[in-house]
């Protein structure tokens, strides 16, 4: 192999050295909500009996870093400032598509995880937290759902709101603090639970089954199997390929990588190895803790505590939820500094969720704002914040109206169907560019241009089997959730939501082409392809 | 109705720049004005080897050009990305490598091994520099002249000085830097290539105080001030389009960091005179647009080194802005 001819460079260039890879594979995890994903994932037993975690996990790893990790940094890596999604899908496939896309994940799917998540705070981590600090979770039952849960979620949304309106700056150093909180509390929890053998687990659990008059370990599995309908003897490949659905959670949302402005992209280095790495990592982590905690119950005990989490049980008097927060702090005895380590943790990096929501609308509606595909206000920045506020105050409306639903018919599951939504739409499409990103006449010169473009596999571009792949992934979960018996009840009205919302989004795109050709503006030349000779 | 198509920072990238001039015919524009940052960063040599092939290292890739025909394909896609390509010999790289400081460091997306310029390899990086804008001169004389579409070109702080002499010398093309222009008889123009200053000591950076001095003397020319345009590289401090990744002392980017780094005279300026428009450069990822009081402060972002034209078509009536769109393509 010949060495590479050394280039010059102007001094007055920009220079700058490579941007740390730890940095943005540590960005990407940010994203990822670890003591929220592991939570989901480990009470997903209740609805997907007979998961087996290992295999689900790691089917998930390979399919995510062959996939959409690839997908992301080839895509990423060929149009680093570009701005991510909206545009990709624009110029390769269709700027009618690549608005749908936008509109379905940066209006509808961002709204409905401040929809689920922003309530999660309430219903799920105040009573962990409390439990975690020996504290009577049922002191707080008031806040888990109607008017009492409404009250808390109001107060984190208008939290959230005002954490975008301070800026920028104000919002990456508070999710640096808040998330490495939620990262150090899950590890925390994994050492704990990796450190208690079944039996010593079993003699915690009874020892203090006798102090809250609850049942004992074996009474309780008895009782929970007795109200589930029994417990699968072993693994089944339905359930299974369900449990790709949360794993997913916590595998794939490292994709923000490709939104660093351009400036951890290297050829072949950063940005592939910061997208390969966070999901290397993330997903380890789950195996790691996931494992552990299965071991420590034992097949039986993770299905019986998954289930009293979701349904309750009726013997089941422990003060705390039967989370592995929860656990994890009975075997510590309720020690406040760690208990209040991991019970935080769950909150700030669900609360930074319902932020990120934020801040990825608002920058999606700036973007099509500035195509004109949307009312001039779109693009008002307020002088005094900084922020588009309006924007902001537009989606904090709208969210209060949808978790108003959410206080009166809380659906832990609908979080599912959010995922689902966003995995067809963004995740699905951005694949598709990938796929036939080679192929396309109007960016073939990207594509010259693309670092990636020598990348061959048998013959093929890169680009396309990885695009492959991260479809066949797409369709793969798509299927489980549509042959899993937990997610039936929703099956009907979120594939209505989903042709309703894509239909909004591509009839919206058509309102402002017709809106503006009346003004003299044809939209279509945002994304014109213009002749480069 | 007067259509402006306004682009910045192309950074020597020849199929931007063709683009660029196709971009007004296509969107039938009757002004267009391309300002700051021309030239390109690097040079890419083609080393003749032993074997009479070719061999030059673009983006990390090693590429081989064996025939005349791979050669130009080869030269033509170092144009693409802004750099400018020079066939040499293994003995005259020694050379011009001793004359240069060897680094590991990233221009944009390039991570390579990198010779800073200095001497012999400042001599060469004008001459291409200055080959290159001699080039686009006689494309915009070819393709622009007769259209009656106004060209407006400047400088921005990356640009050696001896540019404005090539723009200058243009029959077709307009300077715009360090002057007033009246565009179609209607809106007073007032350009500055200049900058605050940056981590790399570039061509045209002075002080804040001097450049607001600079952009004052500039400004006090307006009869109109609020009905003109500022057309100043640097964009207003502080604001959505000035944002750029916060380095450290060594020059690593922050992944999540941003500094402002915009100019203060600039946003003096503005808040003082209070133009019509502001239009801007200088910073790639921070494409937007933000009002400072009734000022409208735009830049379009730049993806030249994929060979992306990023710009804004502004549609100017009745001395007022209507409207505009953002485009690449």
């Amino acid at each position: 192999m010949k060495d590479n001819v050394e280039v010059f460079a102007r001094k007055a260039s920009g220079l700058t050295r490579e941007a740390s890879l730890f940095d943005a594979v540590y960005f990407g995890i940010l994203n990822n909500a670890i003591p929220v994903s592991l939570w989901f994932v480990l009470a997903a037993f209740a609805w997907l009996p007979g998961a087996n975690l290992t295999v689900a996990t790691l089917l998930t790893l390979v399919l995510t870093v062959l996939g959409f990790a690839f997908v992301w940094g080839i895509l990423g890596g060929s149009m680093p400032r570009s701005g991510g999604s909206y545009v990709y899908n624009s110029r390769i496939l269709h700027p009618v598509i690549g608005l749908g896309v936008s509109f379905c994940n940066g209006g509808f799917v961002m709204l409905a995880w401040i929809w689920v998540l922003a309530p999660w705070v309430g219903e799920v981590g105040i009573p962990i937290m409390m439990g975690s600090l020996g504290m009577d979770s049922s002191m707080v039952d008031w806040m888990t759902s109607g008017w009492g849960l409404y009250l808390i979620t109001t107060i984190v949304n208008v939290a959230a709101v005002l954490v975008v309106m301070a800026g920028m700056k104000f919002y990456f150093k508070l999710q640096k603090v808040l998330i490495t909180w939620s990262i150090i509390g899950a590890i925390v929890a994994g050492i704990i639970i990796s450190a208690t053998s079944h039996g010593k687990f079993i003699e915690i659990w009874n020892s203090y089954a006798t102090q809250y008059n609850s049942l004992d370990f074996a009474g309780t599995v008895a009782a929970a199997s007795d109200a589930m309908g029994g417990i699968p003897e072993t693994w089944n490949w339905t359930s299974t390929l369900g449990l790709m659905l949360p794993i997913s959670w916590i595998a794939v949302y490292g994709y923000i990588i490709t939104f660093i402005g351009g400036e951890v992209k290297s050829p072949r280095k950063s940005i592939f190895m910061a997208q390969i790495l966070n999901v290397v990592i993330c997903v380890a982590f789950l195996l790691w803790v996931g494992l552990a905690y299965q071991r420590m119950l034992g097949w039986d005990g993770i299905h019986a505590v998954a289930w009293i989490g979701e349904e309750g049980l009726e013997g089941f008097n422990f003060p705390f939820e039967a989370t592995y927060i929860g656990f994890a702090s009975m075997i510590v005895g309720y020690n406040k500094i760690l208990g209040f380590i991991m019970g935080g943790a769950f909150i700030v990096a669900d609360f930074m969720w319902v932020v990120i929501s934020y801040v990825a609308w608002s920058r999606a509606a700036f973007a099509w704002g500035m195509d004109r595909l949307g009312p001039r206000w779109f693009t008002d920045i307020s002088p005094r914040f900084n922020q588009p506020v309006k924007m902001l105050l537009t989606m904090f409306v709208a969210s209060q109206i949808a978790i108003t639903q959410y206080s009166f018919n809380p659906e832990i599951l609908g979080s599912v169907s959010v995922e689902v939504t966003q995995l067809v739409s963004v995740f699905g499409f951005t694949a598709l560019s990938a796929l036939i990103f080679p192929y396309v006449k109007k960016v073939k010169h990207i594509w010259e241009a693309s670092p990636y473009k020598e990348w061959k596999f048998l013959g093929i571009p890169v680009a396309t089997v990885t695009g492959v792949i991260a479809l066949g992934f797409v369709v793969l979960l798509v299927i489980s959730y549509y042959i899993n018996e937990a997610f039936a009840f929703m099956h009907t009205w979120w594939t209505a939501i989903y042709l309703i919302v894509w239909a909004i989004g591509i009839s919206w795109y058509f309102i402002w082409k017709a809106v503006r050709k009346k003004e003299g503006i044809d939209v279509t030349m945002a994304f014109k392809e213009i002749p480069p000779e | 109705m007067i259509k402006i198509l306004y682009v910045a920072d192309v950074h020597g990238s020849n199929t931007c720049y063709k683009k660029f001039l196709n971009a007004l015919k296509l969107y039938k524009v009757d002004v267009g004005i391309m300002m700051g940052d021309l030239c390109g960063k690097m040079i890419n040599p083609i080393v003749e080897q032993t074997d009479g092939t070719y061999l030059a290292t673009i983006m990390g890739s090693n590429i081989v050009a064996k025939t005349e025909e791979e050669l130009a394909n080869l030269e033509k896609e170092i144009a693409t990305t802004g750099n400018y390509s020079f066939r040499t010999s293994r003995e005259e790289m020694e050379v011009l490598k001793k004359e240069g400081k060897s680094i590991q460091g990233r221009i944009d997306e390039r991570a390579a091994s990198i010779s800073l310029s200095d001497g012999k390899i400042d001599d060469l990086f004008k001459k291409l520099v200055l080959e290159r804008m001699n080039y686009w001169m006689e494309l915009a004389e070819e393709r622009i002249s007769g259209s009656g579409i106004d060209v407006y070109m400047g400088a921005g702080n990356d640009d050696i000085m001896q540019v404005d002499d090539i723009i200058r010398q243009s029959s077709t093309v307009k300077h715009a830097d360090d002057n007033k222009v009246v565009i179609r008889d209607e809106f007073e123009m007032i350009s500055s290539s200049w900058s605050n200053p940056t981590p790399w000591d570039t061509e045209r950076e002075c002080p804040e105080e001097e450049f607001e001095e600079k952009l004052e003397a500039l400004a006090s020319q307006l009869e109109n001030p609020e009905k003109s345009i500022f057309n100043f590289h640097v964009p207003p401090y502080d604001t959505l389009i000035d944002q750029a990744p916060k380095l450290s002392e060594d020059l690593v980017p922050s992944t999540d960091e941003t500094i402002a780094a915009g100019s203060k005279a600039v946003s003096n300026i503005i808040k003082k005179y209070q133009p019509l428009l502001g239009l801007h450069g200088h910073i790639h990822e921070s494409r937007g647009i933000v009002k400072i009081g009734k000022t409208s402060c735009i830049n379009p972002g730049s993806e030249y080194s994929e060979g992306i034209l990023r710009g804004v078509l502004l549609m100017m009536n009745k001395g007022k802005m209507k409207d505009f769109m953002f485009i690449s393509g």
